[in-house]
């Protein structure tokens, strides 16, 4: 019961806006022809949550102190859904309805890969493997609790790089509290799901809008589904807003074509409606994103079509001068130093493309890019350039350039997948075309599974791959029913206090971004046997944003002691964690025995991977 | 048929571009590291090593250290150092890359146990069978030149600070009166340690072994016919056990992988 609630929350993040828009559509502007409908409510809905959020915030609550913010936001967003789902009744259904008998043969087929696809990415997978899930789950917790702010670093110190709005964190809160009694870890599993089912739709329907031609369509979403970029991007497996961000974006894109194809444009309102929204849902992907559409609006209305390899030499030119002036400025200092881990050379990013398609990018890629060199189709030509300019982005040695293959993904894999066809329309014989669609299929398969393989390997943990164990989810069970409520303060090593916050919703220093003083502080108990001293320096450890907690808990789990045994220099970088749960050893169990014998420690949980300690 | 010879030929160049895409993935070889508990299992230079990541523990079975016994008494390595030096054996770690994507897939769906091979004057492969937290870990020697061995010992490496101790209490390291004090305190066990021995021998067919840095406890079961000694001079496990066919000795060990110690005791 709690899975389907999990899932139905999961449903609701993407459903309660997709109504709220509908319904404002449906009231305010029901001539407006929409190319993708369902796109434009999600984001108008969104974005009315999103503003009366912060019209709660800062303007209702600075008016009545003494309210509660989440009492009104909940009231706010049950009255926005009933309205919405009303207005859209006997609107909206039958068009729905529609809508799906003439796409039903599309979406199984979608659906059934995404099935394949999931079904492969979850075996020995129970829990999601997305590390930053907990970062934005314990910014939906807190907006549950009430602590709302437009900045998602004045919410919590979890957060030293504000990256985007507090937008996408508010969505997962509605959907949260509008279904009680969820599975935090399933209401992600199956967020997950549909995030991956979207990516499909923008696969399948950008090639198809490009190329008119239904199998090309079909490669296109294979390709997409299966090619997991392991590092960096994640953009089919990994729900979070770069992700969400980079589809909608392509999404919107198709919109924009379809409206010049069908001689109706987007509408300059909407499409400005759609750049906000991508902003606010990450500034750098969204900022890449409005450029993007932005151009390609330019691109039709204006009709620069003629001008197309001057649009492409201006576009290197760009990227050569982006590239000059990142080799000369050291970009270490972006994100505490964070960027510079996440600056790779060309050969670095060639061995995770490598991890994500074999060699298939590289067989396959040229075919389409001669193919389309050689036709005159302008949709094709365009797809070709932005391809062209992305691809040079992502290989720019930026910090996080990498990131912004999010976005060039789906325009190469429609290149990939032209390439594949200009091969298969070769095959005159059906029978052996059908074959040679089979060994392709099966072959991305491979790929994505010794990929999969490669990505999990350094998470296996008693035969499965994980990042979190039924142990931590258990002392995180009983922290939330213990501490949530209280003002307490959860100290352990980075990546413990990550999880155990979003689980058990009690405030750590930091997160898994624990700042470099509070480290040098929780490393200084390094081989610290008097617990009177252990107790001093826990004292010392507090959260900038909420510096005096009631009650200190130190929670020492098999991960907090490897951590204790890294080097100094690991204990102070933030990409540095220790990634797969480890249980308690002998070692570790006679010190919590040390300190829970002394009077300053009152040790109230103890399983095979965790004690939980209060601190006096 | 001009049309069936075009489409053949389209369709060989595509499955060549396919194959060549498949040759292209990495794989690591922390991918063929196998779960049997809370430890892991997998294929070394030196032998199946038994482990946890991100430690540096490893507790291996290698041919480096199992030896043979003549009926004199003599004990041999199955490859010695000169062996090792001369480079006198070959062993299949390093697999072509096909095998090693077969492989992984086959570990991906739990089709496949890590095994290892070493070719020389002996033949030598360590095959496993892994089934949750338990695994067995058949050792071959195929040698023709055999008429004088009696005894065959397959070995198992251990650390200073373990504790090794059977079902009744008895320890076989040396552990200090604190140690054995904390250890009942924690796990419940009352541990008494009287051997001076440097090479004892085990009177039972369960052995405990509990690395205090290290979660979990190994249970080290044997066979009837096989016997157990602690070689504290060499740090390793011996299970010795009287050869009975000719050129091909076969030697299985199971070790199982437990949370606790007293979950370990009860599971006898």
């Amino acid at each position: 019961m709690i899975f389907v609630q999990s899932a139905i929350s999961a449903i609701v993040f993407f459903l309660l806006p997709v109504l709220i828009g509908g319904a404002f559509f449906i009231l305010y502007s029901k001539k407006t022809e929409l190319q993708i409908p369902v796109v434009t409510y999600f984001i108008t809905g969104a974005l009315y949550l999103y503003g009366w959020a912060l019209f709660t915030k800062y303007i209702v609550l600075s008016i009545i102190p003494h309210w509660q913010f989440q009492a009104i936001f909940r009231l706010e967003l049950i009255i926005f859904g009933v309205s919405a789902v009303l207005v859209n009744i006997g609107n909206e259904i039958e068009r729905s309805v529609d809508f799906i008998k003439t796409h039903i043969k599309t979406i199984l087929f979608l659906g059934l890969l995404a099935g394949i696809t999931y079904f492969i990415w979850h075996l020995k997978t129970p829990y999601p493997l997305n590390w930053d899930l907990y970062e934005h789950q314990i910014l939906a917790n807190l907006i549950q609790k009430g602590t709302f702010s437009f900045v998602t670093s004045q919410m919590s110190d979890a957060f030293t790089f504000n990256g985007y709005s507090s937008i996408f964190q508010t969505l997962i809160a509605s959907s949260q509290m509008l279904v009680p009694q969820i599975n935090i870890m399933q209401f992600w599993d199956s967020i997950t799901f549909i995030h991956l089912f979207l990516c499909l739709i923008a696969s399948y329907y950008l090639a198809l809008v490009v190329t008119d031609n239904e199998v090309i369509a079909g490669f296109s979403a294979v390709i997409g589904v299966l090619v997991f970029e392991s590092n960096v991007a994640y953009t089919t497996l990994f729900f979070i807003p770069q992700n969400l961000t980079a589809v909608l974006s392509i999404l919107i894109f198709i919109q924009i074509i379809l409206g010049f194809k069908q001689n109706r444009s987007i509408p300059l309102p909407i499409l400005i409606l759609s750049c906000i929204f991508l902003f606010l849902n990450h500034y750098i992907i969204g900022t890449a994103s409005i450029l993007l559409l932005v151009c390609v609006y330019l691109y039709y209305k204006y009709n620069l079509r003629v001008h197309i390899f001057r649009l492409l030499s201006l576009g290197l030119f760009i990227l050569i001068i982006l590239g000059l002036i990142a080799s000369f400025v050291s970009l270490g200092f972006v994100n505490n130093g964070e960027a510079q881990f996440y600056s790779f050379d060309i050969l670095d990013k060639l061995k995770f493309m490598q991890n994500a398609y074999g060699f298939s990018l590289l067989m396959f890629l040229p075919l389409g890019i001669i193919a389309l060199l050689k036709g005159h189709d302008i949709h094709k030509k365009l797809i070709l350039i932005i391809s062209i300019c992305l691809l040079g982005l992502v290989l720019l040695r930026l910090p996080y350039s990498l990131k912004f293959y999010v976005l060039t993904r789906f325009f190469v894999h429609v290149l990939m997948a032209i390439g594949i066809w200009k091969i298969l329309v070769a095959i005159k014989n059906s029978l052996l075309r059908d074959l040679a669609v089979i060994i392709f299929f099966l072959t991305l398969i491979v790929i994505f599974i010794t990929n999969n393989a490669y990505f999990k390997s350094i998470l296996f943990y008693k035969d499965s791959y994980i990042q979190v164990s039924k142990n931590e989810i258990d002392a995180s069970g009983f922290l939330k029913e213990k501490y949530s409520n209280e003002n307490a303060l959860l100290i352990s090593d980075p990546a413990t206090q990550n999880i155990m916050e979003a689980l058990s919703s009690v405030n750590t220093p930091g997160g898994a971004y624990m700042s470099p003083s509070m480290r040098k502080q929780l490393s200084l108990l390094h081989g610290l046997t008097n617990s009177i001293e252990v107790n001093q320096v826990l004292n010392t450890i507090h959260d900038n944003l909420e510096p005096i907690p009631n009650k200190r808990i130190f929670v020492l789990s098999g991960r907090y002691f490897s951590w204790q045994d890294s080097t100094e220099d690991e204990k102070q970088t933030y990409f540095y964690n220790i990634w797969d749960p480890t249980d308690l050893s002998f070692s570790d169990l006679k010190y919590i025995d040390l300190l829970q014998s002394d009077r300053n420690f009152n040790l109230v949980y103890l399983n095979p991977g965790v004690a939980v300690l209060e601190v006096r | 048929m001009k049309k069936i010879i075009y489409s053949v030929f389209f369709l060989s160049v595509f499955i060549i571009l396919c194959f060549i895409s498949l040759y292209g993935v990495i794989v690591s070889p922390l991918e063929l590291s196998y779960s049997v508990g809370g430890y892991q299992i997998a294929a070394f230079e030196r032998g199946l090593a038994f482990y946890q990541p991100n430690t540096r523990y490893f507790y291996t079975f290698s041919p480096f250290n199992d030896y043979i016994v003549d009926v004199d008494g003599k004990r041999m390595p199955l490859y010695s150092k000169d062996d090792v030096k001369l480079g006198k054996y070959k062993s299949d770690l390093d697999k072509p890359q096909w095998e090693k994507i077969v492989s992984v897939i086959l570990k991906y769906f739990n089709l496949s146990s890590p095994e290892i091979s070493y070719q020389g004057e002996k033949n030598v492969d360590y095959i496993t069978t892994v089934d949750g937290n338990k695994v067995i870990v058949d050792r071959y020697i195929w040698w023709k030149n055999n008429n004088s061995i009696v005894n065959t010992g397959t070995t198992l490496t251990y650390y200073p600070g373990d504790f090794i101790f059977d079902a009744g209490g008895n320890l076989y390291t040396y552990q200090s009166e604190k140690e054995i004090e904390s250890f009942k305190k924690i796990y419940g066990v009352d541990l008494r340690y009287e051997t001076t021995d440097l090479r004892v021998n085990v009177p039972t067919q369960f052995l405990f072994i509990i690395n205090p840095q290290l979660s979990g406890v190994i249970k080290l079961s044997v066979n009837d016919g096989q016997m157990i000694w602690i070689d504290r001079n060499s740090r390793l496990i011996d299970i010795e056990q009287t050869i009975k066919e000719v050129e091909k000795y076969k030697s299985s060990v199971t070790l199982e992988i437990f949370d606790t110690p007293q979950k370990a005791l009860k599971s006898i």
